[in-house]
């Protein structure tokens, strides 16, 4: 009996060995190394003596932090000969040793002008942050407390961006692959006006209240829209802004191996560049590009819908835009960085507009084409006429041959009656288009004698 | 079994600690899976050879570690890629196909596709004449290429011909760093061709007329055989297209192999018009030979109708004439010829007048018809 009360620690704990061990197997996350831990605790407890157990366990637990420590060697992205490489080794190896006790701040990675949070701080270290705000009133300092247990979070810096980090309310770097840029003095306008330069590096960490307040990217930043503008005229018009706009210039000469060479004068004049809208702050590049909207809709509203629409211009609309636009641009606004593409297209125009121009086309054609076809009606005309007149001609001729010897004044009724004949054909065409009554054209039928004495008659 | 679970405390001890890396490693660079990662963290340790494969302009799975954190591996670059290559934020080489050892932390920057890639793209604009119109132009677009030049013509080793495409790393650098960025995303080279299209299209267009590239007439007739025009313009128009394209797209590492414009024709809304308008012309440029052709059969036929028409009006004139003389003759104190026309023109008039009035009465006035029952009264004809 009391053998079993003596085994029955070591039961417990030997089921709680086998515990660990499933649960580390089952468990996803950091549970996975806590459990081993536990059951190598676990193990020695179950082979030593209490005493020998806790120095093995201090043993233990000093040659895993030395294995963590070697180990950091090797995920330290910085080269070895980066005068901050030791540093972030054991900065690194510091964050690995709290995050297995969850007492890590959150970790960052900046790529593509976006800081993520790839790691999540410790829901206690989320907990216990606010607490340590006493330490500035108490009369003790106990920064380096705070300093070690809620500071130096992992930033990681991909070379297409420039993180900005901000020391309680100001700024306090700007970390990118180049450069590391600390400013010195800031005048009353928020224009930096000294500081000092580092050597750039691909992983920071943050000091104690420091923060990643934001990110910029490096890449040619592209917009596009469409909008309504209205000419001068009052016409409107449907125009296509784009625009390449970038912060940095890709191959300099002189250091070919960074790609995106800056100035940080440029970058933070982007980082204030940008503003708090209603649903979300507009980036240094969106509220360029919304002044430059408006700055077109201006330059469209000085041209009549003539000089940029129709054959009044010279140029080409675009051209004509474009130049309007950086004039006004320039008189407007000084943005970060530079445009490296700009493009203006007109899309559309007012219909009416479009129909008027089409018109204008069609009058052209005609001019071509109301003589070609008034040729061709005369070239018809005079060659039936010609056939006419050589019908009269030979009428004359043989009229002259009748009355040669006839009187005048037979000759004279005889044309009366003619005529008389044709007043007849006449009104019997109009019957013919049911322009008379049936009687008046059964009358005329009756009367109508000589029907094939005209030409063309039948 | 006391030697056996010391050596588990060890080994859990150890383990403990690899996992605490592999987790951080996962976690911070979002590598999919912790096999995965593992066998990254083991590549750093004993040189385990992890591969990268860049295959059609991409790499095949972007979420490995390799190609979240980059080397220690190799990469597998087949033949229709290239590929430019980072370590610790700065460039480092740019690869053509091939297999390469990658060092620590040597991460892929960008890939290309050599492959030459063609894009339909819709383009629309305005003439200068602010007519719309519309067509279709076919890209052909491929990073720019080394001219090939063998290794007895004296090339430099980068340049000799090694694989089918060849590529300048001046344009693979471009292309990798140039590339516009929308919305957080690199805009695709295809896209970003397909604008540079669309807008220079429409700006080159902008300085032509209607008339110049489709509603074109030709100065003389058809039977001049004047050579149409609209082909060259078409022609001139690739031509300045393809050349206002180039600058561009050097920018962005791409030169172009080829382009054409299949189609150009005016708008949807206008093109009816267009169309009618254009066979009016085509009509009217024709029509003096239709009409030439017209005026020649009714001429003809006008000839041999007018022989006996005027034959048959002489003979009716002369007939007439004689029943005149005629009546003349047999009545020389009551009805003379001149009356009988008289009566016969009045006869017709009164039936054109009558009928005219059923039509319209309003329209004669009641003068004319007390006029007309005047001249019977005096010619003695019955009044109806």
């Amino acid at each position: 009996m009391l053998k079993i009360i003596a085994w029955l620690p070591r039961a417990v704990f030997l089921s709680a060995f086998v515990i660990s061990l499933i649960l580390a197997i089952r468990r996803r996350g950091m549970w996975v190394p806590r459990f081993l831990f536990i059951a190598g605790l676990l193990s020695l407890y179950l082979t030593l003596p209490l005493l020998q157990c806790i120095g093995f366990s201090l043993f233990l637990m000093v040659l895993c932090l030395l294995i963590l420590l070697w180990l950091a060697h090797f995920i330290t992205p910085l080269p070895r000969n980066h005068p901050e490489f030791n540093r972030s080794r054991k900065l690194l190896w510091w964050y690995m040793v709290r995050r297995i006790f969850s007492l890590h701040p959150p970790a960052y990675v900046v790529e593509g002008g976006r800081r993520e949070e790839r790691i999540a701080g410790a829901r206690f270290q989320r907990r216990i942050r606010p607490l340590t705000l006493f330490t500035t009133i108490v009369p003790f300092s106990l920064s380096w407390l705070e300093r070690l247990f809620f500071s130096y979070s992992p930033v990681l810096i991909r070379s297409d961006s420039v993180a900005v980090l901000q020391l309680f309310v100001t700024l306090s770097r700007l970390v990118g692959n180049r450069m590391v840029f600390r400013p010195d003095i800031r005048n009353r306008q928020g224009e930096i006006v000294g500081g000092t330069t580092e050597q750039g590096t691909t992983i920071c960490f943050l000091d104690l209240y420091e923060d990643v307040e934001g990110a910029i990217d490096l890449r040619p930043q592209r917009r596009v829209s469409t909008f309504k503008a209205h000419s001068n005229d009052n016409m409107e018009v449907d125009l296509q802004l784009l625009m390449d706009i970038s912060l940095s210039q890709a191959f300099p000469q002189r250091e070919p191996e960074y790609v995106y060479t800056y100035d940080p004068v440029e970058i933070l004049r982007a980082f204030y560049f940008q503003s708090p809208s209603e649903l979300e702050t507009l980036s240094w590049d969106e509220r360029f590009f919304s002044v430059a909207n408006a700055q077109l809709s201006k330059a469209v509203l000085s041209h009549p819908l003539g000089d940029i629409y129709d054959n009044a211009h010279v140029g080409s609309a675009s051209q004509i835009l474009e130049e309007d636009l950086i004039r006004l641009l320039g008189e407007t606004i000084r943005p970060p960085g530079l445009i490296e593409l700009l493009r203006v297209a007109l899309t559309r125009v007012e219909p009416k507009a479009v129909e008027y121009s089409l018109r204008n086309w069609e009058a052209r054609v005609e001019v071509k084409e109301k003589p070609a076809e008034a040729e061709a009606e005369a070239a018809y005309w005079r060659e039936v006429s010609k056939a006419k007149l050589s019908f009269f001609t030979r009428l004359m001729e043989n009229i002259s041959e009748v009355f040669k010897g006839t009187e005048r004044k037979d000759l004279e009724i005889a044309l009366s009656m003619r005529m008389a004949k044709i007043v007849e054909e006449l009104a019997h065409s109009l019957a013919e288009k049911g322009l008379l009554s049936p009687e008046a054209a059964a009358t005329l039928e009756r009367i109508g004698v000589y029907k094939a004495l005209s030409p063309g008659g039948s | 079994m006391r030697c056996v679970l010391w050596f588990l405390a060890f080994l859990f001890f150890a383990l403990g600690s690899l996992a605490t890396v592999v987790l951080f490693l996962r976690d911070f660079y979002r590598i999919r899976g912790n096999r995965e990662t593992v066998r990254h963290l083991l590549s750093f340790l004993i040189r385990w050879a992890n591969n990268l494969l860049l295959r059609e302009g991409r790499i095949t799975n972007p979420e490995s570690s390799m190609a979240r954190v980059g080397g220690p591996g190799y990469a597998v670059i087949f033949e229709d890629s290239a590929a430019v290559f980072e370590q610790y934020g700065r460039l480092t080489r740019v690869l053509g196909p091939g297999y390469y050892r990658l060092e620590p932390y040597e991460r892929v920057r960008g890939v290309v596709d050599l492959r030459p890639q063609t894009r339909r793209v819709q383009v629309a604009g305005f003439t200068r004449d602010g007519i719309p119109v519309r067509g279709e132009v076919e890209i052909e677009f491929q990073i720019r290429q080394l001219t090939r030049i063998r290794p007895e013509q004296g090339a430099q080793d980068s340049q000799r011909f090694r694989a089918f495409y060849t590529f300048s790393w001046e344009g693979v650098l471009n292309a990798v760093y140039n590339a516009p960025v929308r919305n957080g995303d690199v805009v695709p080279p295809g896209e970003m061709i397909t604008e540079e299209v669309s807008y220079w299209f429409r700006r080159i267009v902008e300085s032509y007329n209607f008339e110049e590239l489709i509603g074109f007439y030709p100065e003389e007739s058809p039977s001049e055989r004047v050579r149409l025009a609209p082909q060259d313009s078409v022609r001139l128009l690739e031509q300045r297209l393809l050349c206002a394209l180039r600058n561009p797209l050097r920018r962005w590492g791409y030169q172009v192999n080829r382009l054409q414009i299949n189609s150009l024709e005016a708008s949807e809304e206008i093109r009816e018009k267009v169309k009618d308008k254009s066979f009016g012309l085509w009509r009217a440029l024709r029509l003096a030979q239709l009409k030439g052709y017209e005026a020649e059969a009714e001429a003809s036929t006008i000839r041999i109708k007018s022989e006996v028409r005027a034959d048959v009006e002489a003979l009716f004139l002369n007939s007439l004439i004689a029943e005149i003389v005629e009546i003349e003759k047999r009545t020389p104190k009551g009805l003379d010829g001149q009356t009988l026309a008289a009566v016969a023109c009045l006869n017709v008039m009164e039936s054109l007048l009558s009928s005219i009035k059923e039509e319209s009465q309003f329209l004669i006035p009641s003068w004319v018809w007390e006029q007309m029952d005047r001249l019977k009264k005096t010619l003695a004809l019955p009044i109806p």
